[in-house]
């Protein structure tokens, strides 16, 4: 006899990899789908097998095979000795030479010939249109793109050059180019300072980001290259999906437009997801891969203030260690016995609502976070009566996201705000996912080779580390480690002061911005002139970059001036040697702590970095291990300390990793379960 | 937080309005005590088991109300219980990934597809990951049941019931009344060749009838029967019907029945077997009688009558303890238990739901899977001494499946999960710590090593006194015990015989001699002849005088006197070359020992020291030495001491029941003490070769290396 096993469970499929094609060359247009607004070409979502897996394993350990195979050498050999024949064309001759070589392209794909041919136009029309000459390291960074790679080149190398090379030679091919990255000052100012070079290739360019019109963004994606901030791409992305509904299929969409009188065509915006270079890749792809990203309404449903205003007063009253315990690492608070009965106890009288088990201990915990795991000016800020957030990783506000499960609502009743509306989601998706539905993905960063193997595993990316055109001419001074915060202050004013007055522009980097105000009071107090650049002054960013490199300047900035800002040097500092950084206290990861240190010394420029970090900063304090430390502090040497530092900052990059791979599979797993739903996002 | 309420998802499926599908049928059973709601899916013919909180919710899945309302309907009624949103999703989506749920949206072929191969690859997976139980469905023999019930029906009542009982019961008492005839020589009867041909005809017959007791207990019982076939287990044919649909019959009595008809038809053929074998004459028929009985009475009790492997009693036991998935919850448990207690874990929910469940899951946990890891290894053993290379292979793959793959789980759960990432070192020092040392402690710490065997104290040959002439002991002279020197007499022995023949021959003598003496001047030739005579009376004089002399018996060596059977031997007729006893002279007396082949190459090669313990003074640990060996093996014992009857290690071959052979293959060493032995001959003594120490997976690898060799002959 033998039963069907009964009260089967559901199967779980653990490893999960992505599966990009590798553009090769000789890929033809004939087989890559039309850019249209019916058949909105992408990868569909896949979860690998654990065959697949294994195999990614495999084919991970090799990646560093791939240089070879792209045979760098050779290929700028071959660009370099194109060049001096188009060099002695005229305008017009090298407007013919594009034409011919756009129709190649549109028959052939990508040959290796092509593509030779293709950089060596554009490199001479940049010298031509833009005075700017390609290097050969950014040759081979181009070359690196179109195979579907994450190309790591040092800070200052010029990226926002090397993409026009990869973006225009694939445009050139017929296939819609999304050039993405972190931020809407990054992408106005690339897609303007580009847009010479795309147009004389006869390429037309589009910018989109935030505020910007239904009309714009359409024409803006109907363009063969489009720059585009992360969010607006995928909040795009979200719209169309709301738009078309459950009408997800070319069919059935073309078979509405028989019967309907409008197509839905006509207020999508993308055109498909064809090829996406991503300009800071780790940032986007790694870091900021967990924000989900959700399109929401308003409900109507909201919770009412007094229930949140008990939830916020029963967890005042309730005591740490014995009722709850934080996880500071973690953020993550867990009720104990006592005080889960001690809620209970507490609740009886408050309503139906509060009966329910899940919900009463949930709005508890959230209620805890709010007091203790969020505090004002480093996760949020209070602008005009409303809760702002802070991103961690790029330190910018964001004005429209919220958190979930009221947690918002509880924070804005703990800071006497107005309540806004619980909002609704209508459509989510994550960074992850987002990318890995493109057909090409790749990338460009300063800082990849920590998270080389999350790339990998996540989005199937190999990671390429293009050797630099010139020596950086970066000074790096020894790490001071001080015991108290205070003395820290001290010693960074002291340090500021001694390179001020030698005439040199200072950049000193805080973790956040209740940190940076600190600082810009202590700098009151002795009396510098400073300027302070953080989540409160997004607005005047730009204009604060620019003064960054004058003579004497002092800028104080949250991690937000990490990123692809480029410190331009006013005449005579190069003499005085450059800009000075100074890191006031480590990120979360390392790549952070490298950015901002290539804020100087780019380009072949000089310039200096050092530390001043305490031993009360966060990142020790916040360490399991933070008991231990306090107590050997007395006895360490500053080798052992740097050492500790190190160790500090690494175990938290590799709980971020581990958070994230998890997240992914959950996610993934999660959406799996969802299948039933009809819907993806 | 490990529970949320809301879930960031919900939005995707808030809208839906899911309906159960037409071919799905809700059973309410009651298990210990509480509700459980079964649905049954007439289309796959599969059950899922749901909570009263599930069904609240499953209720009202009726394809007019969204799935929020019915959220929040549910979350009304439960109050205190209420689901959190993921469980709802998690619900509907079991629902949907068993194909049960109906939802307008248009259906979404992709994932159709998706599912369709999931399930074909997870049922590839199932055989992959269990060789040794394959399935393999055949027909349908449900039409057939339908036409063959009428028929049948009757015996399924009261009346089959207890006509059922009575022919058991004789059978029984008919069991106990030849139970001497049964039993007797049973291994030889049941192994011989012919026998295991019949075995082989007669297994299948009753198998089949066997099942079809199942799936008529279904048929009575209103179930359907939709798959028969075969099941490979152990590469072993046997036949199986799916009994699914029992699983939604609501009294337990019921499931019981079905688990258990096949049992109890068996039984029922068996009873009938043990009358006919009563009755008829030995003949094939009687032959054929005897196996029906094997097969139904002692192979269905010891496979189907065991609960530890899951067989019918298994099914059984579970529907009567009325605790479903007895087997896979019990494993659930135990792994609760551990992380609980060991890790510390304290958000671990446990599988035991109902009062009095907790003790049942645990003690199944531990009998099964002893149970199972001796079945494992019998299985595997005899799998690859059957078929070399297929056997390896698949013994492999079951080690595998067995051994490796839930290792590896347990691993992964400890390093990869999130819960056990957080409690990372409480992993590390109850776990990890522990296998590390362990591992550490086994592989490098290095443990005394030595071969242990038995012996016997032995005297050599010249020590022994044989009585060398026959005859009555008429005098012990010296006292047994003392010290005698060479030459002493020790026993005095008197043969009238003997005498009487002394004094007759020398009374022929003295004849001889006068008439020789008369002759001598009468007849020379006949003085001759009387000459020879003569002479011949005289050896022969000679030789019984000289056997007289040896009647007193003297000590040859000097040393102590030891006459094992002195108070008896007074006037005991001696036989010539009887042992009598032995002169002990401490350096003289040896221990002989036998080492089994397998210690054989260790003793000879790495023995640092030899100590010995003489059984009458166990306290004591005497050194001694090798002072020789016999390189080729023996199966003779030296002394019957050492045999298993004996008290001593080596079984005696009962082939040879007149001398002490024994079946192993030994090496006799001879070791003599080094302060000198003054003991009773004969007394076993524990002998101990010190090897150098050695860590104890060396010694592990070995033994499992000398089982497969002898296991499969290499």
């Amino acid at each position: 006899m033998k039963f069907s096993s009964p009260y089967e469970g559901i199967k779980k499929h653990p490893w999960t990899l992505p599966g990009n094609d590798i553009i090769m060359f000789g890929h033809s247009l004939f087989s890559h789908p039309p850019a249209d607004h019916t058949l909105r070409p992408e990868q569909a979502d896949r979860v690998e097998t654990s065959v697949e897996g294994v195999v990614y394993g495999v084919l991970g350990k090799v990646q560093p095979l791939l240089n070879l195979r792209l045979r760098p050498a050779r290929f700028i050999a071959q660009v370099e000795q194109l060049v001096p024949g188009f060099r002695q064309l005229s305008d017009g001759q090298l407007r013919q030479e594009v034409l011919a070589l756009e129709q190649k392209l549109h028959q052939n794909g990508l040959k290796p010939s092509l593509v030779a041919r293709s950089f060596a136009l554009i490199r001479e029309t940049s010298w031509r249109v833009l005075g700017q000459r390609h290097y050969p390291c950014q040759l081979h960074c181009g070359l690196a793109l179109l195979h579907n790679t994450v190309a790591e080149m040092q800070t200052g190398e010029g990226k926002t050059l090397t993409a026009t090379l990869a973006a225009a030679t694939v445009a050139l091919a017929g296939m819609p180019v999304h050039v993405v990255s972190v931020n809407d000052y990054l992408t106005t100012r690339d897609a303007e300072e580009m847009g010479p070079l795309y147009r004389a290739l006869g390429l037309e360019v589009g910018h989109v980001v935030q505020g910007m019109t239904e009309n714009e963004r359409k024409k803006s994606y109907l363009c063969p290259i489009t720059y585009v901030t992360n969010k607006e791409l995928v909040f795009d992305y979200l719209r169309d999906r709301l738009t078309l509904g459950e009408q997800i299929g070319p069919l059935q969409t073309l078979a509405e437009n028989l019967y309907r009188k409008t197509s839905r065509n006509r207020s999508l915006l993308l055109r498909g997801l064809h090829f996406a270079l991503v300009d800071e890749a780790d940032s986007i792809l790694i870091d900021e891969a967990r924000t989900p990203l959700i399109i929401s309404g308003n409900d109507d449903c909201g919770e009412e203030r007094h229930h949140l205003q008990r939830a916020l007063r029963l967890a005042q009253a309730l005591m740490a260690p014995q009722d709850y315990t934080i996880d500071h690492t973690r953020r993550h608070i867990r009720l104990s016995k006592q005080g889960k009965a001690t809620i209970k106890n507490q609740a009886k009288n408050f309503g139906p609502l509060w009966q329910g088990l899940v919900w009463r201990e949930g709005i508890i915990t959230q209620a805890l976070a709010s007091l203790h795991l969020y505090h004002k000016d480093e996760h949020y800020l209070l602008r005009e009566g409303k809760i702002e957030i802070i991103d961690a990783f790029t330190g910018r506000v964001m004005p429209d996201r919220s958190w979930e499960q009221g947690l918002h609502q509880l924070i804005e009743v703990k800071e006497g705000c107005a309540l806004s509306q619980r909002r609704t989601t209508l459509a989510q998706i994550s960074f992850q996912r987002f990318f890995r539905r493109y057909l090409h993905l790749s990338g460009m960063t300063g800082t990849a080779s920590e998270v080389r193997r999350e790339l990998w595993t996540v989005y199937g990316l190999p990671t390429l580390r293009i050797p630099p055109h010139r020596p950086v001419q970066r000074i790096t001074c020894p790490t001071e480690i001080l015991p108290t915060i205070s003395q820290k202050w001290d010693a960074v004013i002291k340090r500021v002061q001694e390179e001020q007055s030698k005439g040199r522009p200072v950049l000193i980097g805080t973790r956040s911005v209740a940190a940076s105000e600190q600082l810009k009071r202590k700098m009151e107090q002795a009396g510098l002139p400073h300027q302070l650049l953080n989540a409160r002054h997004d607005a005047t960013e730009a204009q604060l970059v620019a003064s960054a490199g004058k003579k004497g300047n002092i800028t104080i900035a949250t991690n937000m001036a990490g990123r692809g800002t480029d410190i331009k040097l006013e005449s005579g500092v190069k003499d005085l040697g450059g800009l000075h950084v100074i890191l006031t206290e480590r990120h979360e990861a390392m790549r952070i702590d490298r950015q901002l240190a290539g804020r100087c010394g780019r380009q072949g420029d000089p310039g200096s970095f050092e530390e001043i970090v305490s031993w009360e900063d966060a990142l020790f304090q916040e360490t399991p291990a933070a008991d231990w430390i306090n107590r050997l502090r007395p006895a360490l040497s500053s080798c052992a300390g740097l050492w500790l530092l190190r160790w500090a900052q690494r175990s938290l990059e590799n709980f971020h990793a581990r958070m994230r791979t998890e997240l992914f599979r959950q996610d993934q797993k999660h959406n799996e379960l969802l299948s039933f739903s009809g819907r993806q996002e | 937080m490990s529970q949320q309420l809301f879930s960031r998802s919900w939005y995707r499926v808030a809208p839906l309005k899911p309906r159960l599908r037409s071919h799905v049928q809700i059973h309410r059973h009651t298990y210990r005590g509480e509700d459980w709601y079964i649905l049954q899916d007439h289309f796959t013919g599969r059950h899922h088991r749901f909570s009263p909180e599930a069904y609240q919710i499953i209720g009202l899945m009726n394809g007019q109300l969204r799935l929020d309302a019915i959220w929040e309907a549910a979350c009304a009624r439960l109050g205190e219980d209420m689901p959190t949103q993921d469980e709802v999703i998690g619900l509907v989506a079991q629902l949907h990934h068993f194909d049960l749920l109906h939802t307008e949206t248009k259906p979404d072929f992709v994932d159709i597809e998706r599912r369709q191969s999931r399930n074909r690859q997870s049922r590839l997976r199932q055989s992959l990951r269990s060789p040794m139980s394959i399935v393999l469905p055949l027909f349908d023999p449900e039409k057939m049941l339908v036409r063959v019930m009428p028929l049948i029906r009757p015996l399924l009542g009261w009346f089959g019931l207890t006509l059922w009982l009575a022919v058991v019961l004789c059978g029984l008492v008919l069991a106990g009344i030849h139970w001497q005839d049964l039993t007797n020589n049973l291994s030889d009867r049941i192994l011989s060749l012919e026998n295991l041909a019949l075995i082989g005809l007669i297994f299948p017959f009753v198998k089949v009838v066997h099942e079809f007791g199942h799936a008529f207990m279904i048929k009575r019982f209103g179930g359907e029967v939709h798959e028969m076939g075969i099941m490979l287990l152990v590469l072993f044919p046997i036949p199986y019907v799916d009994a699914s649909t029992s699983l939604s019959f609501r009294n337990k009595y019921q499931r019981m029945l079905v688990g258990a008809a096949g049992i109890m038809v068996e039984l029922f053929l068996a009873a009938l077997a043990m009358l006919v074998w009563v009755q008829i004459e030995p003949g094939p028929v009687r032959a054929i009688a005897y196996n029906l009985m094997l097969i139904g009475g002692v192979s269905t009790l010891l496979f189907n009558g065991n609960p530890l492997i899951r067989f019918d009693a298994y099914y059984v036991l579970t529907d009567f303890l009325e605790i479903p998935n007895l087997g896979s919850r019990s494993s659930k448990y135990f792994g609760y238990l551990l992380q609980k207690y060991l890790l510390h874990h304290r958000g671990v929910e446990s599988p035991a739901t109902t009062p009095g469940e907790a003790s049942w899951l645990l003690a199944y946990a531990l009998a099964s899977s002893v149970y199972r890891i001796f079945l494992t290894i019998r299985i595997i053993l005899f799998i690859a001494g059957k078929f070399f290379f297929l056997g390896l292979v698949l013994a492999f793959w079951t080690a595998v499946s067995m051994v490796l793959f839930p290792l590896s789980r347990a691993f992964h759960f400890l390093f990869k999960d999130r819960v056990m990432q957080q409690k990372r070192s409480r992993v590390m020092t109850v776990v990890v710590l522990p296998l590390i040392l362990l591992v550490l402690g086994l592989a490098l710490v290095p443990f005394p090593l030595s071969t242990l065997t038995q012996g016997v104290v032995w005297a050599p040959d010249e020590a022994t006194i044989h009585a060398r002439a026959n005859g009555f002991v008429e005098q012990i002279l010296v006292a047994n015990g003392s010290q005698v020197t060479p030459n002493t007499k020790i026993l005095q022995c008197q043969d009238p015989e003997l005498q009487l023949r002394i004094e007759l021959l020398t009374a022929e003598l003295g004849e001889y001699k006068a008439r020789y003496q008369q002759s001598r001047t009468q007849d020379l030739s006949q003085a001759a002849i009387l000459q020879e005579e003569v002479s011949r009376i005289q050896t022969e004089l000679t030789r019984a005088q000289e056997r007289a002399k040896d009647l007193i018996i003297r000590a040859e060596l000097g040393g102590q006197l030891v006459l094992p059977e002195a108070n008896s031997l007074q006037g005991q007729y001696l036989h010539r070359g009887v042992p009598l006893g032995y002169i002990l002279t401490p350096e003289h007396l040896l221990i002989r020992v036998l080492v089994p082949q397998k210690d054989i190459d260790r003793v000879r090669e790495q023995t640092l020291k030899t100590t010995v313990r003489l059984a009458e003074r166990p306290e004591r640990e005497l050194d001694a030495r090798i002072i020789r060996q016999i390189p080729a093996a023996t199966h003779h014992l030296p002394s019957l001491t050492l045999s298993l009857e004996g008290g001593g290690p080596f079984a005696l071959d009962p082939n040879h029941r007149d001398e002490a052979r024994v079946f192993d293959r030994l090496f006799q060493f001879d070791l003599r003490l080094v302060e000198p032995l003054a003991d009773k001959i004969n007394q076993r003594v524990y002998v101990r070769f010190h090897h150098p120490a050695e860590p104890l997976i060396y010694r592990w690898a070995r033994g499992l290396r000398r089982i497969v060799m002898r296991r499969f002959d290499i």
